[in-house]
């Protein structure tokens, strides 16, 4: 068996934007237990049942897009590098892309929507208004895409000629999507009312975006290991015998050594899902404890890896990480965390998050 | 300078017609019944060049396409206001790998799903696999032709699926991919997937550079 490459990168930069606003904004929002959620048209502006989903600005068809002016101010911050060229390579992953756009074309034939209609054409179309290069590589794999994204580029900035790596992600919801989910019966048709009499679970789903820079020199947050599995188990659910968590757990254990962690798991709200993660994860982590955020922020889908990775820096810069919210007692395992506790004596961090097909995706961040 | 080498490869394709009914029934019936009869056009003939792979876990695979499942994507739009879960599901990159995997039982360590503009995936597609660190990876690619958004080309407008077996080691090797990471003044090379495919039947040698992705060179024993 080939020895596995930790793929270790300093996190020079991360930031991103949520339905709260910045990775500041929605850490605080977290730490105070608010909810982002609100029951609103899974169809947005053509009605439809009311579904859970935190949106940054009305779900609606436009063009130019609803999402650019929302792109803008996340990458306000971006330092200032020449993105694109091959020292300074971007990745840009989503399980979205300008999927909205080709929605709206489906519906109205507005020539203006195809130029963003599929993900080579959106990302040509943000790589143009934002003045990026074209060395890009764009990655698509559902739920884990800004994970799969940050694990290539680690693999880019072993070339000696890369220099930093950047990796953006984002995800705007649109009819198409969440007409997708709610045709899925995965959806809390009765928010805000707990969902606990539905038998698989529920979900809720939010709009995220988030940027990373990666450099090999070390940084005050690193990425010691980083990896993936993929059960291929089944389209929609994990193997039940639990062992896509296990894996993907046991790979990164080692890397683990005498660190203290605390985990961001994925969470999402589906039972089964959640209670493989829960007593997975204490059983491989002994009991470190557990939270996740899609309770408040809902599911990011293909950027919630580097959304959740945002706000776990904040976390870390702030002594406190937030508990989960939206969920009570009796949790599958004991290692839930509900409440927000004080993360001084942990010395790592490991985010999981898993997708469609039984695809999973771990990280272990350290800190000094 | 950076190799692997060609150990195998496979390609069903190009088609520019639609498939005939008898066509993709013979294609159906390389997987359980069941599985088959929800199985996209582009997993079928995905599912063809991948038939002999001897995949273990710890290989890597590159999966490329750009236009993905596109008559999922069109069913999927004309269900509305009753979207379909089956189409929604098979629309999700990198569905028609997945559905492969799945149907086979065949977990994966390592599989990077990329997408990009026609002119510029085969390169990326390349780079990708030269960031491979296992013993054994695959570049796996396919397109499924769609119907009426294949006007304005949000789906392909022919089907085709090859698989290329890479390994480090020279043994029985049937060719070479080499590498140079820096980038080069020369005029970009442009070569598309629906190009890259009819290459593969010519065995000649195939040189590609770009400023973004290096200079690539393509060797037959």
């Amino acid at each position: 068996m080939t020895a596995i490459n930790p793929l270790t990168v300093g996190i020079k930069v991360c930031k991103c934007l949520t339905a709260f606003g910045d990775e500041k904004e929605t850490y605080h929002n977290l730490i105070d237990q608010n909810c982002a959620l609100k029951a609103q048209a899974v169809f947005g502006e053509n009605g439809g049942d009311n579904v859970p989903l935190s949106l940054c600005n009305e779900m609606r068809a436009t063009y130019p897009p609803r999402w650019i002016s929302l792109l803008h101010k996340l990458l306000s911050d971006l330092p200032d590098k020449p993105w694109g060229t091959p020292a300074y390579p971007i990745i840009i992953s989503s399980s979205n892309f300008g999927v909205d756009q080709l929605f709206a074309y489906s519906k109205n034939n507005n020539s203006n929507y195809l130029k963003n209609s599929t993900p080579y054409k959106n990302v040509e179309w943000v790589s143009n208004e934002f003045k990026l290069g074209s060395a890009c590589t764009i990655i698509s794999h559902a739920c884990v895409s800004s994970n799969i994204a940050l694990i290539y580029g680690s693999k880019l900035l072993q070339r000696s000629h890369v220099e930093e790596v950047l990796v953006l992600s984002y995800d705007f919801l649109s009819p198409f999507v969440t007409g997708g989910f709610y045709s899925l019966k995965i959806l809390n048709g009765d928010f805000p009312k707990p969902y606990s009499d539905c038998e698989t679970g529920s979900i809720a789903l939010g709009d995220g975006a988030a940027f990373a820079v990666l450099s090999r020199k070390k940084c005050d947050v690193n990425i010691d290991a980083q990896m993936s599995y993929n059960e291929c188990f089944h389209m929609t659910r994990n193997n039940p015998d639990g062992s896509g968590f296990r894996n993907i757990g046991n790979l990164i254990l080692p890397f683990l050594k005498d660190k203290k962690v605390w985990i961001n798991g994925h969470g999402t709200g589906t039972l089964e899902a959640g209670k493989l993660e829960s007593t997975l994860f204490n059983e491989v982590f002994s009991g470190a404890p557990l939270v996740s955020w899609k309770g408040s922020l809902g599911h990011t889908l293909g950027s919630c890896g580097l959304v959740e990775l945002a706000i776990a820096i904040e976390s870390i810069k702030n002594n406190q990480t937030p508990g989960t919210i939206g969920s009570q007692r009796p949790c599958f395992s004991d290692n839930v965390a509900l409440s927000s506790f004080k993360n001084n004596s942990y010395n790592g961090v490991v985010l999981a998050s898993n997708a469609f097909g039984g695809a999973h995706a771990i990280m272990l961040i350290s800190y000094d | 300078m950076i190799e692997r080498y060609i150990k195998n490869y496979h390609k069903i394709g190009p088609f520019n017609e639609i498939l005939d009914n008898d066509f993709i029934k013979k294609l159906k019936q390389e997987f359980p019944p069941l599985l088959a009869r929800r199985m996209t056009l582009l997993s079928l003939l995905i599912g063809n060049v991948c038939k002999n792979f001897k995949l273990a876990e710890e290989d890597e695979i590159v999966y490329a396409t750009t236009c993905a499942e596109g008559l999922s994507l069109e069913s999927f739009l004309l269900s509305f206001p009753t979207p379909s879960p089956l189409h929604f599901q098979n629309s999700i990159h990198p569905s028609g790998i997945e559905q492969v995997l799945i149907a086979r039982q065949q977990p994966i360590n390592n599989l990077l799903p990329i997408n990009g503009a026609p002119q510029t995936i085969i390169l990326n597609a390349l780079m990708a696999i030269m960031h491979t660190q296992s013993e054994y990876s695959y570049l796996i690619s396919g397109e499924e032709k769609g119907n009426r958004l294949s006007d304005v080309q949000i789906t392909n407008n022919c089907s085709y699926a090859y698989s290329i077996e890479f390994c480090k080691d020279n043994t029985d090797a049937i060719g070479k991919l080499c590498w140079k990471p820096c980038s080069t003044d020369s005029l970009d090379t442009v070569i598309t997937g629906d190009d890259f495919i009819k290459f593969l039947d010519c065995k000649k040698e195939l040189e590609l550079q770009h400023k973004n992705f290096g200079k690539f060179k393509i060797t037959w024993h």
